[in-house]
């Protein structure tokens, strides 16, 4: 068949090649350039399964760009007031090649200067040497991988890995009749940190408990979760941490283990409660439920500032929408933004060396926070933030349960944790 | 007498196609320098993936769509990201042809069970031996790495002068390599073995009844391949700095074998126009990125429906047309007579 409708395929062909030009150059039209605008970039993941990170978190970030020029902008330290643009980046599912197509696309041809990027260590070291030959200072939500090599690269807030460590401990501790620990990661970059960060914090509770299940997944077979979950279930845990279920397999994940019988503790970097309570009741989970990454915004105590993010998150995409990785990275921004204003110049070197220079960043949602990480990255270059610990009430809301001080925690379990994050290929010095 | 007539010609063709690619050279030579930072990375990807694509087009020769081809690719990456690191690193220039051998040496070891195989299960026991290979790059995590990959890979060593540590200069690499394994490989499909090959893929049963060795004329374009596959894969990890198991998932493959039908494999441009057309889409979109792969189904399933052979078919037929518009204005009488003829 030649035709199709009597119009021949190679027209047909034609026609709808030059549609999907025409609409590309169109598109391509619309970018904005304008004095006094500070054009700032976050590479996250903008579709597929990992999108239900990364589309909240840029989310996240363009809300923290919509208040500060609501305000007329950012008061930087040279006494201008900078309007923010953001350009989203993909980086498919914190995929380093991705990550590094990514961040060529914002710095070599946008000019970015300011941005974010996951913490996924990998990823990060992809990019590392090209944030310093650009000079582009790159904030994350955690650190993942740092260097004095890299200096461009911050732990913006204590985050990811870090929290995850912290978040076990004060998990043990607020509950001495747990003794046996389960920890279930992705066999990604990301999950493997996860992982060693787990077992630090378990390992800051040597007299209460063990870990009785340490295994990681391939992304590809949470399709099959009751296979996954059995072995692990079998080990009889009191405690499970994870880290690698998008939220949509995290709430899937509880109901299975709570229909396999577990009546323990869970220990995540957040919970999307909208998602878990379709599923399982408030009540059943209330009290068992730990998590905590930057702050969580529905919580309304911890930070009015930050409680506004949820409103005006709510507002725009509706409750159902909210998760726990909107305020990830506007708190990683957040110190970025608290460089800006105390540097002299918008330079990004400049912003650079007034932050590690500062001795306490003065965080907006956080505020006086110092640097750390010395021993295990070999630079100063996270700022270690109190870390927000969260659990679940039985209206089904989170609850503040704790704020844990994390330079204070790692002083004090510096020694059992640095050759644990050794052995977990997490110490970068 | 007809194998020694069918040679000429191929030599003939072969000549045409030294000859256009001496005058584009040129042109690809100078492109760089007409182009920004980024976009000239953007040329030495689209380069390398050319590499790619080329062997795996003489893969698809033998009548089977391999779905190994990036984690076989992976092998030359992983080669050159791991003895470029070590304590007493290897020059990049070693660890360039060991890549390939490397990969080479991988594809004859799985074309004994997966060349057992055709069609659809040619290309999911492909998938399979992929996967277990890259699988590999995660479990051998003391060599590998495992998830976190291998980073700060070194740019190759000057040589002769000339510096590949900037996009240009490794744009050159790529560039040789590219021309190259293209021409080789050109030569190769018009020679006799080549339309051999072609001929057991049309009709294996008919090749073999007439006492033709078919299972060496399938693993023979296979093994070829992998070794393009290797080389192409030092170049990307090379480039990159950095090499992930992820690197080497679908997301790559999927891109090479889309190129693949939306170009067509017929002719040897075929593919590279849809790699054109494909990181066209993705640089154009590129703000857009959630409909990017709804971009490439939509034009895989278009030209799959509107145009059978995909693109390079489209350029034929415009080209003949084009071609017989130029012989009809040529032959075309001058005015006065066509206006005298007209009555």
């Amino acid at each position: 068949m030649r035709n199709i409708q009597g119009i021949p395929r190679l027209a047909l062909s034609a026609i709808a090649g030059a549609a999907v030009l025409g609409m590309a150059v169109t598109a391509t039209t619309e970018t904005v350039s304008a004095q006094e605008t500070l054009v700032v970039g976050a590479i996250q993941p903008q579709a597929g399964d990992c999108g239900q990170w990364g589309i909240p978190i840029t989310r996240g970030v363009q809300i923290w760009a919509d208040q500060l020029n609501a305000e007329g902008g950012l008061l930087a330290g040279d006494g201008k007031r900078y309007m923010i643009e953001l350009k989203a980046y993909d980086n498919v599912c914190y995929i380093p090649g991705e990550e590094l197509k990514a961040g060529r696309r914002a710095i070599l041809d946008d000019g970015i200067k300011f941005m974010l990027q996951t913490f996924t260590p990998g990823s990060r070291q992809a990019i590392a040497q090209m944030t310093t030959d650009n000079h582009v200072l790159t904030t994350s939500y955690g650190a993942g991988y740092l260097s004095g090599d890299h200096p461009y690269l911050l732990g913006g807030i204590t985050g990811s890995p870090a929290a995850y460590m912290l978040i076990a401990s004060r998990a043990l501790t607020a509950n001495p009749d747990v003794k046996r620990a389960a920890i279930i990661t992705a066999d990604t970059s990301f999950g493997l940190a996860a992982k060693a960060y787990f077992e630090a914090g378990i390992a800051a509770h040597p007299d209460q408990a063990e870990i009785v299940y340490n295994e990681s997944y391939s992304p590809d077979a949470t399709k099959d979760m009751l296979g996954l979950l059995t072995p692990l279930m079998a080990s009889e845990p009191d405690m499970i941490c994870q880290l690698g279920f998008v939220p949509a397999q995290l709430a899937i994940m509880i109901e299975t283990v709570e229909q396999l019988g577990f009546k323990g503790v869970y220990c995540a970097e957040g919970f999307t409660m909208p998602q878990i309570l379709k599923r399982v009741t408030a009540e059943a989970l209330a009290g068992r439920m730990y998590s905590g990454y930057a702050f969580e915004a529905s919580e309304p105590t911890f930070s009015e500032k930050g409680h506004q993010l949820y409103k005006t998150y709510v507002e725009e995409w509706g409750a159902d929408q909210w998760t726990p990785y909107v305020p990830i990275g506007y708190a990683a921004f957040g110190t970025i933004e608290a460089g800006i204003r105390l540097s002299p110049s918008i330079d990004s070197e400049v912003v650079m060396k007034t932050l590690l220079g500062t001795e306490s960043v003065d965080h907006p949602i956080f505020g006086p926070s110092k640097w750390g990480g010395e021993e295990i990255y070999g630079a100063n270059n996270h700022l270690l933030t109190p870390l927000p610990i969260y659990n679940l009430g039985a209206d089904g809301n989170l609850v503040l349960d704790h704020v844990v001080d994390h330079a204070a925690w790692w002083a004090a379990n510096m020694d059992v944790a640095l050759p644990i994050l050794d052995a977990g290929g997490q110490v970068y010095r | 007498m007809i194998s020694r007539s069918a040679n000429a010609q191929a030599n003939r063709i072969f000549l045409r196609a030294c000859i256009g690619t001496a005058v584009v050279l040129p042109l690809l030579v100078a492109l760089p320098h007409a182009l920004t930072i980024y976009w000239q990375s953007v040329l030495v990807l689209f380069t390398i993936n050319a590499v790619l694509l080329i062997g795996y087009r003489l893969i698809t020769t033998m009548g089977g769509w391999s779905f190994a081809h990036i984690s076989t690719a992976g092998l030359g990456a992983y080669t050159t990201a791991i003895l470029t690191t070590i304590e007493t690193p290897w020059s990049f220039w070693a660890t360039f042809i060991l890549g390939a051998l490397i990969a080479g040496a991988f594809a004859l070891l799985i074309s004994y069970p997966v060349l057992r195989t055709r069609h659809y299960y040619f290309f999911l026991s492909t998938f399979a031996a992929g996967e277990a290979l890259r699988q590999c790059y995660v479990q051998f995590s003391g060599i590998t790495g495992g998830t976190y990959g291998i980073s700060f890979i070194p740019r190759p060593e000057p040589i002769l002068g000339l510096d590949f540590a900037t996009s240009t200069g490794f744009y050159y690499i790529a560039l040789a390599l590219a021309v190259l394994v293209g021409l080789a490989l050109y030569r190769f499909d018009l020679s006799r073995l080549g339309r051999t090959i072609k001929a057991v893929a049309a009709n294996e049963e008919l090749s073999e009844s007439i006492g033709i060795n078919t299972w060496a004329l399938r693993t023979l374009p296979f093994v070829m391949g992998s070794v393009v596959a290797g080389a192409g894969g030092v170049l990307y990890g090379n480039f990159n700095g950095a090499i992930n198991p992820l690197d080497f998932g679908t997301v790559l493959m999927f891109k090479l074998v889309a190129a693949a039908i939306v170009g067509g494999v017929t002719t040897f441009f075929g593919p590279l126009l849809g790699l054109l057309y494909l990181t066209a889409l993705e640089e154009i979109f590129r703000d857009w990125a959630q409909w990017v792969p709804l971009f490439w189904g939509v034009s895989v399933v278009a030209v799959i429906l509107l145009s059978e052979g995909g693109l390079e078919m489209v350029a034929i037929r415009l080209g003949r047309r084009a071609r017989r518009w130029w012989a009809g204005r040529a032959n075309r009488p001058p005015d006065g007579e066509r206006t005298g003829s007209g009555r």
